[in-house]
């Protein structure tokens, strides 16, 4: 957990800094994040969206509102809209806020829970600094009848475990290790299509100890969604490894495929499945890896 | 009262001088100091064979009679002590029943004239004009605080208000060993003496590099001692004792087993100068004594190895360390009650300063084969070639570390029965700043149809400075009870104590952490945290303990006898990590226990005819260890080893027939046995029991001695040292035949 520390930690040290009896806090919070919208085909679209949650804090009361804006429902008509204000759930770190049964005034919200959590995943030592206070948007509403949507950050770390066979010495071996963290970076190329980056961080591949690890880069993965789930995929991927602050190819470890689906309703959780075609004294050889994990490590209220 | 004060002086003195043999002292014995604080009399209750504990007393006679002339020499002799040669002064190991550790913390305390040594890489050096050798086993952390464990040694050097006179000593042996020690000692009056001693060792070698043919544990030592006495009233003393020594000390005999030779291409060497002082005032009142021991201690070495210790260019390490050490304690006595209660207090303070510089040179093979090849195996397509075939990994440390205590023991006697209890509690903390920095780089290469083309070029500047800090409070009890024998026969004790060893800095592992940094920077590998890796906790046990001291006088039998079981936790071990890296780590393995037994005994067959014994016994394992990888539970703990012999015979032949001039022979027949020790935790390695016959004819007469000695006189083959580093196995192999010649001369004035 160390090694890949959620910031929430920090977050404790705002939460302890008010003690007196008689005060008002009140602070907004921005969120930029992708929407995954579901209509009722199942038919599934992910597009941009932006959040402002603003929570007020005092010593009786965790009260707070959301506004919502440039939901694509329509991409030519984006819709805003704010919720009622309402009280939400939080811990004695004030490191999540859960906002349960959100309603609004100007749209028909409903089966509505807005979660926003310091406790997620993100890997050290690496170029991603986060500021102070960031957290994770994990939201599922519906609008109407019609309409299901749920938020996915642009900047995930997943942790869990990893399993792996590869060939060893004539034999198929197998190894587990939860040291592997998977860094997804969804953004748009210049076509404006969604693309990804998915970062594997002390990766290794065969399982053998005499094999170091190794931090190597899949670019350019293709992101779709369906039936209310994101799909990042790609094939004949050539990873680059992170040598010197800059990407040398590492074409000996080619990805033949390799596919990161989300699987749980609030997108929080995810499978990694790949194949590689990698040489083994002098013979071609397959290595294959499948990974479960969260990039939320621990859920706040319900 | 002043009476009592020199009594009981004397009498806790007078241990020193019988408890390891029955052999009566001459009136005219040399080493009986008078008038002198001994920081073992300051904290014992009275004498040693009375006190609830395990302990071993040499007089100065037995020290010279079994020639020993440092720390290593006490292990040969003492049940369960065992302090192995690893090739080098710098590196004095001491395991005492099962407890030990080859770096940082020392696990027993070591006091030479009451200066507490503080740094363990001074241990091992040699001493002349020694009075008095007392070794205390078992945790001794209440009154003598960190880093005693296992126990402590409190050595004592002759006095000038003892002895007048000359003394001088002349050796040569074989491995071109020669020792030579001269020494003043003067009483300018009743009340004031001044001793001054020098020492000059060399050792031609035993081990030869067959890279360049030389002999590879070459050393050459001096040392200046002086020693001043000074009592201004009959209820002050005041004692100064300070010494310097240099030491130039070749390489580690250690051979590779792949081919079973010593053979390396680079520099070894280590260099030592010591500096230390320490003031001891006395006073005392009707009520209480108070004693103030001041000392300070500077080291300044520097250990330059061939790392790999292979005739291939890998990589040198060179550490400089400058340290200064300033220490201050505080003992109060208070006098008998009704002679059922007396107690014990006091207060000690420490501060010491290290600057340690600690560059590892990577070479060309080392470049290529751990480096480049550890990348290219990743990377066929885009291989590297390093700028350079030779670069520094650079690391800075600046440790200062400071530590406060107050401690009490109380005593009371009902009967035969003496109750006793004592406390401490110690404060250390410790701070690390670091500076690791490296400048270099390397070219990328593309594999291409028509060969490689430069892809890209890596520059290296790694600059990384930090600080770390840790600190320790920790309760130290001790309890123990003791029941005298009515008929004089002896004693019986039980005691259970804690016993602690500060917690620490592993700097040795920086090699490793920037090691690291530099294949992370390349792609490859994991990134060490710092403080995961370099700190460590302190080490806690406890020790229960029972015993005996018995004496049969119509034999003119002594004999010691206890049994011990110690429970370990975060016991720190020295391991060496998997894998091509270049440094140790110091780990702190879970839960270990040990137990096992111990016997000393000396009986006097005849006038001339004396024995002595000392086994030892220790069955020590890992109760819980998970290094990440394998499970060690059940298994041995490495360097341990199982049991320790001591067996000597002396005879005496008188020659001549005026008494009052001393003129005999002595035959000193000896055999000294360890063994078995594992030298992994996987047990799959172990060197087995091996004893070692010595044998002595010494002629003395009048202020004269002349000596012929042997040791392993069956050359017996054995090994004191392995280990595994980038894969490679290495051993040390202990000495053959040793033998030597000594004029030894005494003139009392």
């Amino acid at each position: 957990m160390k090694k890949h520390l959620f910031l929430g930690s920090l977050g404790a040290l705002l939460a302890l800094a008010s003690c007196s009896n008689d005060y008002t806090n009140t602070w907004p919070a921005n969120y930029t994040v992708f929407n995954l919208i579901t209509d009722s085909d199942g038919t599934s679209t992910l597009t941009p969206g932006n959040y402002m949650i603003s929570r007020t804090v005092t010593h009786e009361s965790n009260t707070g509102y959301i506004e919502v804006s440039n939901l694509q429902i329509n991409p030519d008509a984006p819709l805003s809209f704010s919720t009622v204000e309402q009280s939400y759930t939080t811990d004695s770190y004030n490191l999540f806020s859960y906002f349960k049964n959100v309603k609004s005034n100007t749209v028909n919200l409903n089966n509505a829970n807005f979660l926003a959590t310091k406790y997620f995943y993100w890997p050290q030592n690496t170029q991603y600094v986060l500021p102070l206070n960031y957290e994770m948007l994990i939201a599922q509403y519906n609008i109407g009848d019609n309409y299901n949507v749920k938020t996915f950050a642009p900047l995930t770390y997943f942790m869990g475990t990893t399993n792996t066979s590869f060939p060893y010495q004539g034999e198929m071996m197998t190894n587990t290790t939860d040291k592997i963290g998977y860094f997804l970076a969804i953004g748009y190329n210049e076509d404006k299509e969604a693309t990804a980056t998915l970062t594997m961080y002390n990766a290794k591949f065969s399982g053998v100890e005499a094999e170091p690890t190794k931090d190597v880069i899949l670019e350019d993965l293709k992101v779709t969604c369906s039936a209310g789930k994101i799909i990042v995929s790609g094939e004949s991927i050539v990873p680059s490894m992170i040598e010197g602050g800059s990407l040398t190819p590492v074409p000996q470890y080619t990805f033949k495929t390799i596919e990161f689906t989300t699987t749980n309703a609030d997108l929080t959780q995810c499978q990694i499945d790949y194949t590689i075609a990698a040489s083994q004294m002098g013979m071609e050889v397959e290595y294959k890896g499948s990974f479960t994990g969260s990039y939320i490590a621990d859920l706040g209220g319900e | 009262m002043m009476k009592r004060w020199f009594l009981s002086i004397l009498l806790s003195l007078s241990v020193c001088v019988s408890a390891f043999s029955s052999e009566r002292m001459p009136e005219d014995s040399v080493f009986v100091t008078l008038n002198e604080i001994n920081i073992t009399a300051l904290k014992q209750s009275g004498r040693l064979d009375e006190e609830p504990q395990a302990s071993t007393v040499l007089s100065g006679r037995e020290v010279e009679q079994l020639g020993i002339v440092s720390m290593r020499g006490v292990s040969d002799v003492v049940p369960n002590f065992f302090m192995p040669d690893y090739g080098s002064r710098i590196t004095s190991t001491i395991y005492v029943r099962g407890i030990g550790a080859r770096m940082d913390q020392p696990s027993v305390g070591l006091n030479v004239d009451n200066v507490p040594y503080l740094n363990k890489d001074a241990y091992d050096f040699d001493i002349s004009d020694i009075a008095s050798v007392v070794m205390l086993r078992g945790p001794q952390s209440t009154l003598y605080g960190r880093n005693t464990m296992a126990g402590v040694i409190n050595i004592t050097t002759l006095s000038p208000l003892a002895f007048q006179g000359w003394r001088a000593f002349l050796e040569a042996g074989n491995g071109g060993r020669v020792r030579a020690n001269v020494g003043w000692y003067h009483k300018f009056t009743s009340k004031t003496g001044l001793s001054i001693s020098g020492d000059y060792g060399h050792l031609e070698g035993f081990y030869r590099n067959e890279y360049n043919n030389a002999k590879t544990d070459k050393e050459n030592s001096f040392s200046l001692r002086t020693k001043f006495l000074y009592e201004p009233r009959v209820n002050l003393q005041i004692q100064n004792v300070a010494g310097a020594n240099i030491l130039r000390q070749g390489g580690y005999p250690y051979e590779y087993v792949g081919t079973g030779r010593i053979e390396y291409n680079d520099t070894c060497f280590y260099r030592r100068f010591t500096f230390t002082d320490g003031l001891t005032v006395g006073y005392r009142n009707k009520d209480f004594t108070l004693t103030s021991i001041t000392s300070v201690q500077h080291i300044d070495d520097n250990m330059t190895l061939d790392q790999d210790f292979l005739p291939e260019s890998y990589f040198t390490l060179t550490q400089k360390k400058r340290e200064t050490s300033l220490t201050e304690e505080l003992v109060f006595r208070g006098s008998a009650v009704d002679s059922r209660y007396s107690w014990l207090a006091g207060a000690m303070g420490f501060y010491k300063h290290l600057n340690m510089n600690a560059p590892v040179t990577f070479k060309d093979v080392g470049i290529r084969e751990l480096i480049e090849s550890h990348r290219n195996e990743n990377n066929l397509s885009y291989p590297i070639a390093w700028d350079t075939r030779q670069f520094v990994l650079n690391s800075k440390f600046t440790i200062p570390t400071y530590g406060f205590a107050i401690y009490h023991e109380s005593d009371f006697t009902l009967d035969n029965w003496n109750f006793e209890g004592s406390l401490r509690l110690d404060y250390e903390r410790s701070d690390l700043n670091y500076h690791s920095f490296c400048n270099t780089g390397y070219q990328i290469y593309q594999a291409t149809a028509d060969g490689y083309e430069p892809y890209r070029h890596v520059d290296i500047d790694i600059n990384d400075r930090g600080h770390l800090k840790k600190d320790f409070l920790t309760l130290l009890p001790k309890v123990a009870v003791t029941y005298r024998f009515s008929s004089g026969l002896g004693n019986v004790y039980i005691n259970i104590a804690k016993g602690y060893k500060a917690g620490g800095f592993n700097t040795q592992m920086f090699s490793d952490v920037l090691q690291q940094r530099l294949m992370k920077i390349m792609g490859v590998g994991s990134q060490y945290d710092v403080e995961d890796v370099v700190a460590y906790k302190p080490e806690k046990s406890w020790n229960y303990e029972i015993g005996s001291h018995l004496h049969f006088p119509s034999r003119r039998l002594d004999l010691e006898i206890s049994a011990f079981y110690i429970d370990c936790r975060d016991q720190q071990l020295t391991m060496f990590p998997d894998g091509t890296t270049t440094g140790r780590i110091m780990a702190n393995a879970g839960k270990t226990r040990s137990f096992g037994a111990e016997l000393s005994a000396s009986l006097q067959a005849s006038s001339s005819l004396f024995f002595n014994l000392s086994y030892g016994y220790t069955n020590a394992k890992f109760r819980e260890f998970f290094n990440g990888i394998k499970d060690y539970k059940g298994k041995w703990l490495p360097y341990v080893p199982s049991n320790t012999l001591f067996l000597q015979g002396l005879y005496e032949l008188p020659l001549g027939k005026n008494p009052r001039v001393s003129n005999k022979l002595v035959f000193d027949l000896n055999m000294r046995g360890t063994g078995p020790i594992y030298w992994n935790e996987e047990n799959t390695l172990r060197q087995n029991f091996y004893a070692q016959l010595g044998a002595s004819v010494s002629w003395q007469w009048r202020d004269w001695e002349f000596k012929a000695w042997g040791r392993n006189l069956t050359n017996t083959q054995f090994h004191t040292f392995y280990f595994l580093s980038m894969g490679n196995e290495f051993l040390q192999r202990g000495r053959g035949i040793e033998g030597g010649i000594s004029v030894r001369w005494s003139l009392r004035q």
